[in-house]
């Protein structure tokens, strides 16, 4: 517990460093190679969960659903992409609640395991019930067995229960029909946090963004977001995915939005704010402020553009050349096409 | 109290309390009355706008769009800061929530300043105003639950089962079984 808060002292301290930042050499020189260590302690863990349940990289990498050659990268120090990948290394390492919620928090700076999102409620019954070398494609069986079927709900009256009573009534759930009859029952409650979070990246484009597009869909369509980001909203739109943090990220930087108002998105999918813990997210850290403080976007213009963050950041990301934040610059992609 | 969900505005200004069932309509704008502009929720303080801000429903979750005028707004003790270049951020309401129009940056509750709270819960009855002089603690009893609360400061709400009271100095004002003690 002590290393943990170490963490977040450290965490704020980096964060004070990064708005002290005066240009990107600064955050190049200065910060991230303060962002190692995580690395280095990620690159033991990983080898150390291989070396533990005697798997080849090949098993391994098959486990994960990911190539020999990310978990090649992993051994190195390279950090998973997605919470979601997270989870699926936990199960192949067949963890229970606990470890994997240090395998989240303290090597992945994701939040721990929520029981009223959907995803992380099935996670926990299989973790509850001791599916072993199965679990991880039992949780992504029930998982799309549960999505294709859960019906929208638009009755959000009664969603207002206690986290630790949901966790033990959770914990009482012990076979798939079950767990099927809990998830139907509560499917208001889980519809809801969708929504929620739905509604607020519609308000935000119905408060500024009204002559660009009445609808997230025409936003997106519009203005060229990528197919992945394209995915992500209309399966939110359909109450059925949490995008990932990263895409989240994404959301953000293609509708110009603050600190303030990402963290928000995060929060109303139960995740951290911005953390300064990996290098991506610093970088993200970095942009979002340096916007701020330089009024690097064109504040003559009649209207609000969209975009202008999205192709500020994307032109910083470029000008950093750092390996860990290339697969993001790809999501930014299909903007950078119609310059 | 019933267990459906109204999405209810409390206004207190002046001493003088209104509620707005918000579910009545989408959009409800704040301001300052003057001239021929009479807003839906309307103000009298010259500290708040004319076009202050507005209350509007996105699928049934309601928010505050402040539009960013010279003494803006509190929300639950942070000012709303304008978003990038001037957008507007929207706030998601909670039940409880509160809103100070026209303080500035402060959330003063004074003869300046216009309070507000987001609430979600059901009203079957009228409010009540009682004059409180409490020296150090004000006791609120909702049948036989009692709620002490030492040195209250303005602005204090104790929700009970049955009851609401909202502390503003000189008087509370009592809703349902809430009572003074």
């Amino acid at each position: 517990m002590n290393t943990y808060d170490g963490n977040e002292n450290r965490t704020v301290f980096l964060r004070d460093a990064i708005i002290m930042c005066d240009n990107l050499d600064d955050l190049k020189n200065q910060i991230i190679p303060m962002m190692k260590t995580q690395q280095e302690q990620w690159a033991h863990k990983v080898n150390e969960i291989i070396k533990e349940n005697g798997y080849t990289k090949k098993d391994f990498a098959e486990k994960c659903g990911v190539s020999r050659v990310t978990v090649d990268k992993w051994c190195k120090g390279s950090i998973p992409k997605s919470r979601e990948t997270y989870l699926k290394i936990g199960m192949a390492a067949h963890y229970d609640i606990s470890n994997m919620n240090q395998l989240l928090m303290r090597y992945g700076q994701y939040p721990g395991l929520y029981s009223k999102s959907l995803e992380d409620c099935v996670c926990m019954f299989v973790l509850n019930n001791n599916y072993g070398d199965e679990a991880a494609d039992k949780y992504r069986y029930i998982l799309d067995r549960i999505k294709s079927n859960l019906i929208g709900n638009d009755r959000f009256d009664k969603t207002n229960i206690d986290t630790d009573d949901f966790n033990e009534q959770l914990l009482k759930v012990s076979d798939e029909d079950a767990l099927d009859e809990f998830i139907y029952n509560n499917s208001a409650l889980f519809s809801y946090a969708y929504h929620k979070f739905y509604a607020y990246v519609k308000m935000c484009i119905n408060a500024n963004y009204k002559g660009f597009a009445s609808s997230v869909f025409d936003m997106a369509e519009g203005q060229g977001w990528s197919s992945s980001l394209k995915q992500c909203v209309s399966a939110i739109r359909q109450n059925k995915w949490y995008p990932t943090r990263n895409k989240i990220i994404s959301l953000g930087l293609h509708l110009s939005m603050d600190h303030d108002q990402v963290d928000e998105m995060l929060g109303l999918a139960h995740m951290e704010p911005l953390c300064a813990k990996n290098i991506f997210e610093t970088v993200v850290m970095y942009i979002l402020e340096d916007a701020d403080i330089n009024n690097m976007l064109d504040s003559e213009a009649e209207e609000y553009d969209p975009d202008e963050l999205c192709r500020y950041a994307k032109q910083i990301m470029m000008d950093m050349d750092i390996p860990e934040i290339e697969a993001f610059i790809s999501e930014l992609e299909e903007i950078d096409n119609e310059w | 109290m019933n267990g459906k969900v109204f999405n209810n505005l409390i206004v207190i200004e002046n001493g003088k309390l209104n509620t707005y069932l918000l579910d009545n309509r989408d959009i409800w704008e704040v301001g300052r009355i003057s001239g021929d502009s009479r807003p839906d929720i309307p103000c009298h303080l010259g500290t708040v706008s004319r076009k202050h801000g507005r209350f509007e429903s996105m699928d049934g979750i309601w928010f505050y769009l402040d539009n960013n005028g010279k003494n803006g707004t509190v929300y639950n003790n942070r000012h709303i800061a304008p978003g990038r270049n001037g957008r507007i951020k929207p706030v998601m309401l909670s039940d409880g929530d509160v809103l100070i129009f026209g303080g500035g940056e402060q959330a003063a509750i004074n003869s300046k300043t216009v309070w507000a709270m987001f609430s979600t819960r059901y009203y079957s009855s009228n409010w009540s105003v009682v004059e409180t002089k409490c020296e150090g603690a004000l006791i609120i009893t909702d049948g036989s639950h009692v709620t002490r609360c030492e040195n209250p400061v303005k602005g204090m709400v104790i929700e009970q089962e049955h009851g609401l009271a909202i502390y503003m100095g000189d008087i509370t004002y009592l809703l349902g079984d809430a009572r003074i003690a």
